[in-house]
């Protein structure tokens, strides 16, 4: 599997080391002139913003990048130990508006929501693991208007807050099954879901988050979900799946659960 | 990033080559602000070598757009390739300014216009 890394310092002049391997790279690997072009984007606008908000005493910090080619998708996770900061689930509005009245804030995310494929965010301990996702096959559309963002990942008191968004069907059950699968093997016990952001759930999604409950249970953790909506709700209730989940209405009920359930 | 001028009758076309990203950014502003600020009041700014734009640069643009508009000025934008075409689609930049096919086209647009 074609992987490289690359270290670099929290200034902005780094910024070129940074895009120079990866477009190396991405040549060396045969993807395509887009590929690489989107990558660049978003791999300069989420180290841009490590540089400019992420420290703030002034020292030198490291950077890590590392690529990998993953099946059909370029991965490239950025490894940052500033401040907390989830670019999943910020907002990013849609630009708007004419030279005079035109607010540039928020810019960059859009960028990289709408030219990813998929970003995913985990806070492990004292750093931030952003991994930027972008198919390397199929048709080469823009894929700015769906919600690109399905899962987003952050460690607190020992349990593992995970958010999930859009639409989870089957395209994507997998794939997400896999991750929390990833998170249960690097030894997480407890996970809360954050069903806030979730449109559309089918049976495969349902069947993938099964899986993971009892894969939970066999290790003596806990699966605890929270935030679903009227319309969630209703599929959960016409499935017959409600009635196989911890549910909570809030994330405090949630984290409460939660905490017992370690004692 | 590398920036080139080339003085066309009152039009002064600048040529940018690279990458336009966070670091280089700023000194294309700059670069440009001088321009404006000397009373070149028609400025093509030709993107055919430029890899990427990122936020920075449309930050850049703006700024400059808001300067020349101040200043009375014209500003064209050239040469500008499909794949960064679409990040100014997707930034909703394309109607924010005068977009030409090329170089050409562009400094005889701006020299039409009207005023200094």
């Amino acid at each position: 599997m074609p992987n490289e890394e690359v270290r670099i310092v929290n200034q902005l002049a780094e910024i070129a080391k940074v895009v120079d391997v990866l477009d190396a790279f991405g040549r060396g690997n045969g993807l395509s002139e887009r590929v690489r072009h989107d990558m660049s984007v978003a791999v300069d606008e989420i180290i841009s913003n490590i540089i400019h908000h992420s420290h703030r005493d002034g020292a030198s910090h490291e950077i890590t990048v590392r690529m990998n080619l993953v099946a059909d998708e370029l991965h490239v996770q950025i490894v940052d130990d500033g401040v907390a900061f989830d670019p999943v689930s910020h907002d990013a509005p849609r630009p708007s508006g004419s030279v005079a009245e035109r607010a540039l804030g928020g810019l960059g995310l859009h960028l990289v929501k709408s030219l990813m494929d998929d970003v995913c965010y985990y806070r492990l301990g004292d750093s931030n693991h952003l991994t930027l996702i972008k198919k390397t096959t199929g048709p080469a559309s823009v894929s700015g208007g769906r919600s690109a963002l399905r899962l987003s990942v952050t460690i607190e008191d020992g349990i593992s807050i995970v958010g999930i968004s859009g639409r989870f069907d089957s395209s994507i059950a997998r794939e997400i099954k896999e991750r929390l699968t990833q998170l249960i093997g690097a030894g997480t016990k407890r996970i809360l879901l954050n069903l806030y952001g979730l449109e559309y759930i089918s049976s495969a999604g349902f069947w993938s988050l099964l899986a993971i409950s009892r894969e939970l249970e066999a290790r003596q953790g806990c699966l605890v979900l929270y935030g679903i909506g009227d319309e969630v709700k209703r599929l959960f209730d016409v499935s017959g799946f409600a009635g196989m989940f911890k549910i909570c209405p809030t994330r405090e009920l949630g984290l409460g659960v939660l905490r017992e359930s370690a004692n | 990033m590398e920036i080139t001028e080339i003085q066309s009758g009152t039009v002064t076309a600048v040529a940018v080559k690279g990458r336009i990203d966070g670091a280089t950014a700023g000194p294309l502003r700059d670069r440009l602000s001088k321009l404006i600020a000397s009373g070149l009041s028609r400025l093509v700014v030709d993107f055919r070598e430029v890899a990427y734009i990122s936020s920075a640069g449309f930050r850049t643009l703006l700024i400059i757009a808001k300067q020349s508009e101040d200043a009375a000025g014209h500003l064209a934008l050239c040469g500008i390739s499909s794949e960064v075409r679409r990040l100014f689609e997707i930034a909703a930049f394309t109607d924010l300014f005068l977009i030409l096919p090329n170089r050409e086209e562009a400094i005889a647009e701006l020299a039409k216009s009207g005023g200094s």
